[in-house]
C-alpha cells in the first residue's frame, strides 16, 4: 500500500512536472528503484493476489487452453474455449464464457521514460470476472498494477478483439462491441453500451446508462446517459 | 536482372534498366526496384540513392528523374507484386535458410510453436504461451513476445484485377534489442528479400497488426489495436495511440505523436502531433474547430 501511494504520488502532475524530477540525479535514482522493484516484487509471496487456485464444477475447458491452476480461481459452469490463456491472479465467477484465443491477466502497458530509456512497471494485480460474463474471441484483459484488480461486472459482454486495459472497472450489464480499445484505469458504469471500433482514452469515467455509437473516440468524462 | 525480362505484358517499359533487389521507398538495398502511385513519393525517390528502377502510373512517368529506369502500369502495386511472384524462384531474391540458433538462456514456453529452421533467438529472450514464430525470424537479446502473438506470419495482400497467385514471402522479421510485444499481436514477414523491423526498446501493446516490410524506429510506443500497413517507416521515439490506422508506404517522422483513433494517409514530418480521421496537424485542427 505504501509503495502504491508513493507510485501514484510520483505519477501526479505536481510531482511529475516539477524541476526536481527532471534532474539527471533524480532520473537515475528513480530508474534504479523501479528496476529493483521490477526484479524483486514479482518474486515475493506478498505480491501474489491469489494464494491458492480452485476449480468449480460443470466447467467445459478445452485441452488447448493454458491456465495457471495454482493461482487462478474458476467458478462453476464456465466455458473456456481453445487456446485461451489465463494468467495468475485471476478470479472468474460462475457461468462465464471465454472465446478462442483470449488472453486474461496479461501484463499491462505502463512504462516510464527515465534517463533516456523505457522502464516498464511490473504489474502485480489481477483480474476479477464476475458471473454471467461473456468474453469474445481474441479479447485481451490486462491485469492491474499493485494490489488492485481489473474488474468486469455481472452479465457484461465483451465482444471480439476488445482490449480491456489495466486497472479498468466495468460495471454490470455493459456491452462492449468488437475491436473497441479501452485505455487503462477507466471506470465504466452500469448498463453502458459501447459500439464497434470505439477508442476510449485512459483514466476517464463513463457514467451509468451511457450509449457510445460505433467508431467514436472518447477522450473526456461522460456524465449522464 | 533487367526490368524488361520479368515484367508482365500489361506493364509498359519506358526506360529499361538493371535492378538487383526489391524494396520500399524507405529501404536501402542495393539497386532496388520500388513502386509508387502518389505524386508525393517522387521526392522520396529522388532522395533515396539506392533506387534504380520504379514502377509507376502513366501520369507520373514524366516526373520521374531521367537517371532512374521506369515502367508504367495503371496499377503499379499489382505489377510490383506480380514481379515478386516471379522473382521468388531465384535464390538471389530470397533470404537463405539457416539452422535454428537459440540461446540457452532463452525461455520458451512448451506451447509455443517455433519454425524448424531459420530462427535466431538471442540472450534472455522470453517466448510466452501459444506464440507462433515463423521462418526467417531474428529476435535480439532481452526481447519478450507475449501470449498468442504471431511473429513472421504469412502476409496476405489484395490480389487485385490481375488475380495474382498467393505470393510466398522471401523476407523475414527482425526484432531488435529489448522489444516488448504484448498479447495477440501479428507481425508479417517481408514479401521481398529484407526484414520487417521493430527497433530497439520499442513496445507494442495488445492486438496490433504490423504489415510486411514495415520499419519501426527505436523507443516507439504503439498502443493497442493499431493497424500499420505494408512498407511503412515509423521514426524513433514516436507515440502511436490506440486504434490508429497507418496507410501503406508512408513515412512517420521522429518524435511524432499520433493521437487516439487517428487515420494517417500521408507522410508526417518530425516532431508533429496529428489527430482525427483523417489526421491533420493539431494546430490546424484547433483552428478548424474554432472556426465552426
Amino acid at each position: 500500500m505504501i509503495l502504491q501511494k508513493m507510485f501514484y504520488k510520483l505519477k501526479s502532475a505536481d510531482v511529475a512536472d516539477s524541476w526536481l524530477m527532471h534532474t539527471s540525479v533524480m532520473q537515475y535514482f528513480i530508474k534504479a528503484c523501479l528496476t529493483l522493484f521490477n526484479r524483486l516484487a514479482p518474486k515475493t509471496r506478498l505480491c501474489q493476489r491469489v494464494k491458492a487456485g480452485s476449480l468449480g464444477t460443470g466447467n467445459a475447458i478445452h485441452p488447448t487452453a493454458i491456465i495457471d491452476y495454482d493461482r487462478v480461481i474458476i467458478g462453476d459452469s464456465c466455458v473456456i474455449e481453445k487456446k485461451v490463456v489465463i494468467e495468475k491472479n485471476t478470479i472468474i465467477g460462475n457461468h462465464v464464457t471465454i472465446g478462442e484465443g483470449a488472453v486474461i491477466g496479461s501484463e499491462g502497458f505502463e512504462l516510464r521514460r527515465l534517463a533516456g530509456e523505457f522502464i516498464p512497471v511490473a504489474h502485480l494485480g489481477g483480474v476479477i470476472i464476475h458471473d454471467n460474463v461473456c468474453i469474445g474471441p481474441h479479447a485481451c484483459v490486462d491485469k492491474s498494477s499493485f494490489s488492485e484488480y481489473t474488474e468486469i461486472g455481472d452479465s457484461s459482454d465483451i465482444m471480439t478483439a476488445v482490449q480491456v486495459g489495466h486497472g479498468i472497472k466495468i460495471g454490470r450489464d455493459v456491452t462492449v462491441m468488437d475491436e473497441t480499445m479501452i485505455g487503462g484505469y477507466t471506470k465504466i458504469g452500469d448498463r453502458v453500451k459501447i459500439g464497434r471500433r470505439c477508442s476510449i482514452s485512459d483514466g476517464i469515467s463513463l457514467s451509468d446508462g451511457g450509449v457510445i455509437p460505433d467508431y467514436t473516440i472518447v477522450t473526456r468524462e461522460l456524465k449522464g446517459p | 536482372m533487367r526490368l524488361a525480362d520479368f515484367l508482365p505484358e500489361t506493364t509498359k517499359i519506358i526506360r529499361n534498366g538493371q535492378f538487383s533487389s526489391l524494396g520500399t521507398l524507405f529501404s536501402h538495398y542495393p539497386q532496388q526496384l520500388v513502386y509508387t502511385a502518389r505524386e508525393n513519393d517522387i521526392k522520396k525517390i529522388m532522395d533515396n540513392p539506392s533506387i534504380s528502377c520504379v514502377i509507376t502510373t502513366p501520369e507520373l512517368v514524366p516526373k520521374i528523374p531521367q537517371n532512374i529506369s521506369t515502367a508504367s502500369d495503371p496499377d503499379p502495386r499489382n505489377a510490383f507484386y506480380a514481379l515478386q511472384s516471379v522473382l521468388v524462384q531465384y535464390p538471389e531474391f530470397v533470404l537463405q535458410p539457416f539452422p535454428n540458433q537459440i540461446s540457452p538462456s532463452a525461455k520458451i514456453h512448451p506451447s509455443a510453436v517455433i519454425s524448424a529452421h531459420s530462427v535466431s533467438l538471442g540472450r534472455d529472450v522470453v517466448i510466452e504461451k501459444n506464440v507462433v514464430i515463423g521462418e526467417q525470424t531474428i529476435i535480439d537479446e532481452g526481447s519478450i513476445v507475449r501470449s498468442n502473438s504471431i511473429i513472421g506470419s504469412f502476409p496476405l495482400l489484395p490480389r487485385g484485377a490481375m488475380n495474382l497467385p498467393v505470393i510466398h514471402p522471401s523476407g523475414g522479421v527482425r526484432l531488435h534489442r529489448e522489444v516488448d510485444i504484448h498479447a495477440n499481436n501479428r507481425i508479417d514477414r517481408a514479401i521481398f528479400k529484407g526484414y520487417t523491423e521493430i527497433g530497439e526498446q520499442a513496445k507494442l501493446d495488445n492486438l496490433n497488426a504490423i504489415g510486411q516490410g514495415t520499419m519501426i524506429g527505436k523507443r516507439c510506443l504503439i498502443c493497442a489495436g493499431v493497424t500499420i500497413g505494408e512498407c511503412v517507416l515509423v521514426g524513433n521515439d514516436t507515440w502511436i495511440g490506440p486504434n490508429v490506422t497507418l496507410d501503406h508506404q508512408i513515412g512517420i517522422g521522429n518524435n511524432s505523436y499520433i493521437t487516439i483513433g487517428s487515420k494517417v494517409t500521408r507522410d508526417m514530418e518530425d516532431n508533429k502531433v496529428v489527430k482525427d480521421n483523417y489526421a491533420i496537424d493539431r494546430k490546424r485542427f484547433r483552428k478548424v474547430v474554432r472556426g465552426m
